[in-house]
């Protein structure tokens, strides 16, 4: 039985970071589009999703971190993603959404990477 | 050493060439398996859809995210067919410009698309039905439309915007949204068969329900031929068939034009006994119509309505007619749900299917009493009195209770029709009749014996309680009066009680004991109560148990 998704959030500066648990794999990860549609409302562009707790994603997960991956683009944003499993970067690379954000190993490094740019 | 295959090239570039070649087809390969196998996922996943036990919008919403997250697309929708309001709508979407639409689609129309057989998907601006749905969504710049349906059954359409960067969709893309879109419409397909089949359970349910609820209220009432059991059983069935904090149950006084309350439930200090017909609007639309009136409280407060109608049957009421073959015999009520809610179709209709069985059993009840009770005084007749006599002596016999018999005889009488006439002598005994009534509990029977005698059965009553009763019913006598002629005329009545077992054993006995103490009552001057003499003086009296409070 999958965990039931949550997520944590924080403004570091310029900086959204999202923390997500569970599987991206049911509607519950909607959190993470409301998440981010919320933050970009309010002029913070730069978001970092740190899916060190969601080893697992499928289709479902895909299709709202494209949401998000469009909203970021509309509102001229930036993304990245962290601590992804090895499978979670393939995916990601063949459904083209590292065209649109960044992958870094730790949080730490894209936190740093948003803030430095 | 010989350098390994695996090793770092050391040659130079140009010599690198052909194993880059084939370096990029691996790498070619394994991306198309990798996509085969996330779609494969999809399917499965679509799978394990089915299995779960959500709603359906979740459920459609999840297939549509398992779409979208396939194809990598950020938007789209899904469009349910409803065949019997012939339009289609909106029923889930993702990132969208609107949340809902509706657009209708003929059955000739929708014939029509159910025999597009291939292709089933479209680019949006090449799709040749539905234009004004598509038009909706032109600022979405969707991509594509597809055909959901299932053996030549339409079940609705899929729209999916553009993939990121705007890039085309290739082949094979196009190719599995085919797909998908096939898997999807089995899967709403098969939602929708489901539903259909939890809603006729549940209306199938319903119905059991409704017939187990009337089966047990009719069955309290079918037997019954006490009038007033009857009717007081059937209000406590009424709360079987729906929760209300108050009901009452009228009957239709012919010759008075009013209606009388016959049994209640819940509180009635501001109910009147009758409602004169003229008084009460409810009362004339029921009996004019003899159709069931249901009122909403809402509706009751914008109508001005007569204020005993208000007082008597509340502003959420349901008050269904009593009929038999078209005789109009009363009316059964219903207020006030304990829910607070107001009452439903289904409140009225079972209220109204009792109200037909109740009509039955009310005709069967008001012809037996007017076989076993006297026209003129309307209390019991003789043959009526001996049969539940007897059965009350078994009774008594049985649990070990007293019973108490009380025989009345107006003083005079033949002397009263002699001077006054018959009428008058009929009116003293219709008097007589309505105070022994009045004296009575519910399950006394007050009997007209014959000629100018009465009697009384009190059951569970001693000699003690029988001697009080019986001596109340005499002063009530000697207090009444008549006029006739100008004159005020009195009248009085001797009285007798007996009681089983202090008095006797048997039913022939004790009415035997009833009459002698009777015929004392008259041999010492009349107007006067006499009890029985005890079977067995050296037995204390009999006494009945004090009720349970």
């Amino acid at each position: 039985m999958a965990d039931e998704f949550s997520l944590v959030h924080q403004v570091d500066g310029p900086v959204l970071i999202i923390r997500t648990k569970g599987y991206l794999n049911d509607l519950g990860a909607e959190q993470v589009d409301t998440v981010c549609s919320e933050h970009l409302g309010k002029d913070i562009k730069k978001i970092v999703i740190n899916l060190d707790q969601s080893p697992l994603i499928n289709s479902i997960g895909i299709s709202i971190l494209i949401g998000v991956i469009e909203a970021i683009e509309e509102a001229g944003g930036a993304l990245a993603f962290t601590n992804l499993t090895s499978t979670n970067r393939k995916t990601f690379e063949m459904m083209g959404l590292l065209q649109f954000a960044q992958a870094f190993d730790a949080e730490e490094q894209a936190v740093a990477s948003f803030k430095s740019s | 050493m010989p350098k390994s295959r695996l090793s770092p090239p050391s040659r130079a570039p140009e010599a690198q060439e052909p194993e880059v070649i084939v370096t990029g087809i691996e790498t070619d390969a394994q991306q198309q398996v990798l996509r085969y196998e996330y779609v494969l996922k999809a399917l499965s996943d679509i799978g394990d859809e089915l299995c779960r036990v959500t709603s359906f919008d979740a459920q459609l919403k999840s297939l549509l995210h398992l779409l979208l997250g396939t194809l990598g697309v950020s938007k789209g929708g899904i469009f349910i067919f409803d065949a019997m309001s012939e339009s289609v709508s909106l029923r889930c979407s993702w990132k969208l410009s609107k949340k809902s639409a509706v657009h209708t689609l003929s059955s000739a129309e929708a014939q029509e698309i159910e025999k597009q057989n291939d292709p089933i998907t479209f680019a949006i601006e090449e799709f040749p039905f539905m234009k004004g749905l598509v038009a909706d969504f032109r600022e979405d710049d969707l991509n594509s439309i597809s055909i959901l349906k299932v053996r030549e059954k339409l079940i609705g359409f899929l729209v999916v915007g553009r993939k990121l960067k705007r890039e085309t969709f290739s082949e094979k893309e196009i190719s599995f949204l085919t797909t998908l879109s096939r898997n999807i419409s089995v899967a709403i397909n098969n939602f929708l068969l489901m539903a259909d089949l939890r809603d006729t359970n549940k209306r199938l349910d319903d119905k059991i329900q409704e017939v187990s609820i009337l089966y047990q209220a009719t069955q309290m009432i079918a037997s019954e031929l006490q009038l007033q059991t009857l009717l007081d059983m059937a209000m406590s069935a009424t709360s079987e068939i729906s929760e209300v904090k108050r009901g009452s149950i009228w009957l239709y006084d012919e010759e008075h034009e009013a209606f009388t309350l016959r049994s209640h439930l819940g509180d009635t200090t501001d109910i009147p006994d009758t409602i004169p017909l003229a008084r009460s609007g409810v009362c004339q639309k029921l009996f004019t119509n003899k159709e069931p009136i249901k009122m909403m409280r809402e509706v009751a407060e914008t109508q001005k309505m007569p204020e005993i109608d208000e007082i008597v049957f509340g502003k959420s009421f349901v008050i269904v007619p009593i009929v038999h073959q078209g005789e109009f015999l009363g009316a059964m009520h219903m207020c006030e749900k304990t829910s607070g809610s107001e009452f439903s179709e289904r409140d009225q209709r079972l209220v109204t299917v009792f109200a037909v069985q109740l009509g039955a059993a009310v005709k069967n009840a008001k012809l037996y009493e007017q076989a076993i009770t006297d026209g003129m005084t309307r209390l019991y007749l003789h043959k009526y009195f001996k049969q539940r006599l007897f059965d009350e002596v078994k009774r008594a016999a049985r649990f070990n209770r007293a019973l108490a018999l009380i025989m009345i005889d107006v003083d005079h009488f033949k002397k009263f029709n002699d001077t006054y006439g018959h009428q008058t002598g009929d009116e003293v005994l219709k008097r007589v009749a309505t105070i022994m009534r009045k004296a009575v509990r519910t399950h006394d029977l007050p009997v007209r014996y014959g000629g100018e005698e009465f009697a009384l059965v009190l059951p569970e009553t001693d000699m003690q309680g029988a001697m009080a009763v019986a001596e109340r019913v005499r002063r009530a006598i000697e207090m009444d009066s008549l006029e006739a002629g100008g004159k005020t005329i009195k009248f009085t009545a001797s009285l007798g009680v007996a009681v089983f077992p202090d008095s006797a054993l048997e039913m022939d006995d004790l009415i035997k004991a009833a009459d002698m103490a009777l015929y004392k009552s008259k041999e010492s001057g009349r107007n006067r109560v006499t009890q029985a003499p005890q079977l067995d003086p050296s037995k204390p009296p009999h006494t009945t148990p004090p009720a349970e409070s």
